[in-house]
């Protein structure tokens, strides 16, 4: 767990450069809801042997959903500061930073590092949290899975903080696992697209890049949060660049929920795991604590007395 | 077919012919006119539009060039390019990206000598893609190119062209360009139904052959009233002829697997030929409806103002009927049915008297055995007296003197032997035809006979005999007979309480002479006029029925004419016409 200290304070803000929708709760689509939907529910909160957190601030309910910000306050009898939370683009999140914000979190480095260029802040990069795949229903498509093809995905083709996906990953054991058995039959694939969810820029380079790779009449194609859970369903994509979590407490039960995602991913379907990203936070010194948990969910800590 | 129904079909062409030429001449010329006027304004439209495409294109080569001389300058990409810095790669990478956005190109790829794509704006993950052929081919072009540029969603069409930077004695390539698409074509569509289409395909009639073409876009028009329906779907004409809308054309070069041209074509739809086509049928139909109806009224009356009187003269003709009275034809009208009237009226005149002359003759060839009759009836009136001279000669021989007795016993048979030879005589000697030809004084004649007819006290005789009556070719014994005749009919034919005769003289128009004795008389009917100049046709008590049979006779003889008219109660004209003494 990290942690960083500051004095208590009634009310602190908060920039996240992600979308945020909160009628996408309690599934979160991009980082930026994961972020949120933490902080609105404390009790989501586990440590590394899923038990709760008991010293995090919250949980937290959303009172107020503007344009471009969220009014999170704590509920009744629950501790912790009021938030407003900024969602930003990288550009306007400058001009936030500039402004004197008391949380920064965001996938980009470059963002990363210019806050932390301020004095009053601490920045850290928060754990490898998500592993970004490709999956190809008909498990045929040839990509190349070298390491050499991975890394250069995450030094080229991503413009965040990413590194070649390597090790053994949860999806790849099914060992006990019942529900990594369950099949169903495919729809056939009737289109060469590469489709990704429109709101993850890192699914869309790495689309873009396999595009670039695979040639022909292959084409990039970012769909709606719902429309790519549909099209993630059906298997009638040629392939599907999205994110998984990196680490889980019960891999059989993420598999279920993967299968239930896709269930042809039981079957032919092949995942090939391309890269793993991670996050950055920056947080004005004295003003907030943080807490970081293992499988990198930020939670705001109450203040010290 | 009636002469109605050819009349009524002939006007019909006779107005639709000319009134359809008419239209279709007005139509065909008013088409050509606008068509003519339009085509040269697309055609000033596609100059427009080629000088459109040299500025891009110029616009397209002075961006590149800043972006050429920009790059010599700029460290970083040396350090990433030549020097190969892995620190500095990422800002290569983004590179093409960042200038794409501050030129305003929409396509930006910058290779290496070796065709290597460095850094690509539109398709910033399409890095180490080798595409060597497309900077080569732009180059050799002129100008700007159209060329199929990959994109991470599919590919699109561009508008682009190339520029070589040397940099630390390395050859880059610059290919930048813009977008091809609706909204760069809508450009040149400035005007309400003017339709700009981008195909491979010279006629606008092939539809989007264009698009065909590999992986091509070629970008369609929104419509005018649909922004998300193609606008040039239909790119055929709209009618047959092409005339609806017209055509300009502007060749691009277009780079694909062949090299090739695409067109732009700049279509006009010209809505107000449609109107006005529409208004011209309109109208035409109208006038068209207005003069066929006109045209029918008039062949209707026309045909009916010639055929009705053809048809009662069709039905006079068929009802001529030589022994009975003359028909009173349309001879009054002073046009070719008058004219065919009169001819009809005369040729029933002379067809009734050649029929007369005939029964005339018929009479004749009677007079054989009128004259046994004559033979055997003076031979009844003789045979008495001979029987009462014997009667006589035998008294006076054997007793003379009972001579008177006896004479005065059978004078009576005498005399009604006489009488009835004298009656007998009478009779016949009406109908003598013995004619002589010589100059007769009618007016004289007439007023002997007015003269010397014993009338009553109620019956009066009058005489209207002007001079310049001339004289008569003819017997004057049987002019007088002739008009005796008349006279004496009509008084004979007043009641109890008489009535007035008129007889008078005058000159025809032809010079001849016309008596004329008309009577205030109890008239005839029809029928009775029918018959009046039958022999032995009589209507009075003791009339012998050969008083106007004579007189008809007679005249015919004179080589005159008769005519009667008469009705019941009206009493009786009768006129005579005779030839004249001299020649008119």
């Amino acid at each position: 767990m990290v942690t960083a200290s500051s004095a208590p304070v009634d009310s602190a803000s908060v920039v996240v450069t992600s979308p945020v929708n909160v009628q996408n709760a309690p599934r979160p689509t991009t980082w930026g809801e994961r972020f949120v939907f933490a902080l609105a529910d404390t009790a989501a909160k586990r440590d590394c042997r899923d038990r709760p957190l008991s010293n995090v601030a919250g949980p937290y309910g959303i009172r107020d959903v503007g344009r471009s910000t969220l009014q999170l306050e704590p509920v009744a009898g629950a501790r912790g500061p009021r938030l407003t939370i900024h969602l930003a683009t990288e550009t306007s999140a400058r001009d936030l930073v500039d402004a004197g914000v008391d949380l920064l979190v965001t996938d980009s480095p470059a963002l990363a590092a210019y806050a932390a260029t301020r004095g009053d802040v601490t920045s850290a990069p928060l754990g490898w949290d998500r592993t970004w795949v490709v999956a190809t229903p008909s498990g045929s498509l040839a990509i190349d899975s070298s390491v050499a093809f991975r890394s250069g995905l995450a030094r080229d083709a991503v413009r965040t903080d990413a590194r070649a996906s390597e090790g053994t990953h949860w999806w790849s054991d099914t060992t006990g696992c019942s529900t990594a058995t369950v099949r169903s039959a495919l729809a056939s694939i009737g289109t060469s697209r590469v489709v990704y969810p429109h709101d993850e820029s890192v699914a869309r380079a790495l689309a873009e890049r396999l595009v670039a790779v695979l040639g022909g009449r292959a084409t990039a194609t970012g769909l709606a949060p719902n429309a790519f859970r549909s099209a993630l369903l059906s298997g009638s994509e040629m392939a599907y660049v999205f994110p998984l979590r990196r680490m889980t407490v019960d891999r059989c039960r993420s598999m279920t929920e993967l299968v239930e995602r896709a269930s042809w991913l039981g079957g032919r379907g092949a995942i090939t795991a391309l890269i793993d990203t991670r996050l950055h936070a920056v947080v004005r010194r004295d003003r907030l604590n943080l807490t970081f948990t293992w499988d990198s969910t930020v939670a705001i800590a109450p203040a010290r007395p | 077919m009636t002469f109605r129904s050819r009349l009524l079909i002939a006007f019909a062409i006779a107005t639709i012919v000319p009134l359809a030429l008419l239209g279709f001449g007005v139509r065909r010329q008013l088409t050509a006119r606008l068509v003519a006027q339009h085509q040269r304004r697309v055609e000033d439209m596609a100059k427009v539009a080629a000088q459109d495409v040299e500025r891009e294109s110029a616009s397209i080569a002075a961006r590149l060039s800043t972006l050429a001389r920009t790059l010599r300058t700029d460290d970083r990409f040396r350090m990433a390019a030549v020097r190969g810095d892995p620190g500095e790669r990422a800002y290569l990478l983004d590179w093409a990206e960042l200038a794409m956005r501050t030129t305003g190109l929409e396509m930006l790829q910058l290779q290496d000598s070796g065709g290597r794509i460095l850094s690509s704006g539109h398709f910033r993950n399409e890095f180490d893609r080798l595409e060597p052929e497309l900077p080569r081919a732009l180059g050799a072009a002129k100008g700007a190119v159209l060329v199929n540029v990959r994109a991470p969603e599919g590919s699109f069409l561009a508008l682009a062209r190339a520029e070589s930077v040397y940099v630390a004695g390395r050859r880059f390539d610059l290919v930048g360009g813009i977008k091809v698409d609706s909204v760069f074509l809508q450009r040149f569509a400035r005007e309400e139904g003017l339709h700009v289409i981008l195909s491979e395909a010279k006629d606008p009639k092939v539809p989007g052959r264009g698009l065909s073409i590999g992986t091509t876009r070629i970008p369609r028009l929104p419509a005018r009233d649909d922004n998300s329906r193609p606008a040039r779907d239909d790119t055929s004409a709209r009618d047959d002829n092409g005339a609806d809308n017209v055509v300009a054309e502007l060749p691009i070069p277009y780079l694909t697997d062949s090299q090739t041209t695409a067109h732009l074509i700049i279509a006009y739809d010209i809505p107000e030929l449609a109107l006005l086509r529409r208004d011209v049928d309109q109208w035409f139909a109208a006038a068209l409806v207005v003069v066929v109806a006109g045209a029918l009224a008039v062949a209707a009356w026309l045909s009916r103002r010639l055929s009705e009187p053809l048809a009662t003269l069709t039905h006079a003709a068929s009802t001529i009927d030589l022994e009975g009275p003359e028909l009173a034809l349309a001879a009054g009208r002073d046009d070719e049915i008058g004219t065919l009237a009169r001819r009809l009226g005369s040729m029933s005149t002379r067809l009734r008297a050649s029929a007369a002359r005939l029964r005339h003759a018929e009479r004749r060839a009677t007079v054989g055995d009128m004259a046994r009759q004559v033979n055997h009836d003076i031979k009844n009136g003789l045979i008495p007296i001979r029987n009462v001279l014997r009667h006589l000669v035998q008294v006076q021989e054997q007793e003379p003197q009972n001579l008177p007795t006896v004479f005065a016993e059978r004078r009576a048979t005498l005399e009604s032997s006489v009488g009835y030879l004298d009656t007998l005589a009478r009779n016949y000697a009406k109908l003598t035809p013995r004619v002589d030809r010589r100059a007769v004084d009618v007016n004289g004649i007439a007023a002997e006979v007015a003269a010397s007819i014993a009338v009553g006290n109620n019956v009066r005789v009058r005489t209207r005999l002007p001079d310049n009556v001339p004289r008569a070719l003819g017997d004057p014994v049987v002019v007088r007979r002739i008009i005796d005749n008349l006279v004496r009919n009509a008084v004979e034919s007043f009641d109890a309480e008489g009535g007035e005769v008129t007889l008078a003289t005058a000159r025809t128009p032809t010079g001849g002479v016309r008596i004329t004795v008309v009577d205030t008389g109890r008239g005839m009917s029809s029928e009775e006029l029918a018959h009046a100049f039958d022999d032995f046709f009589t209507t009075k008590p003791d009339g012998t029925g050969l008083g106007l049979s004579v007189v008809r006779r007679l005249t015919t003889d004179l080589d005159g004419s008769v005519r009667v008219e008469s009705a019941p109660g009206q009493g009786t004209a009768v006129t005579i016409e005779l030839p004249s003494c001299t020649p008119s």
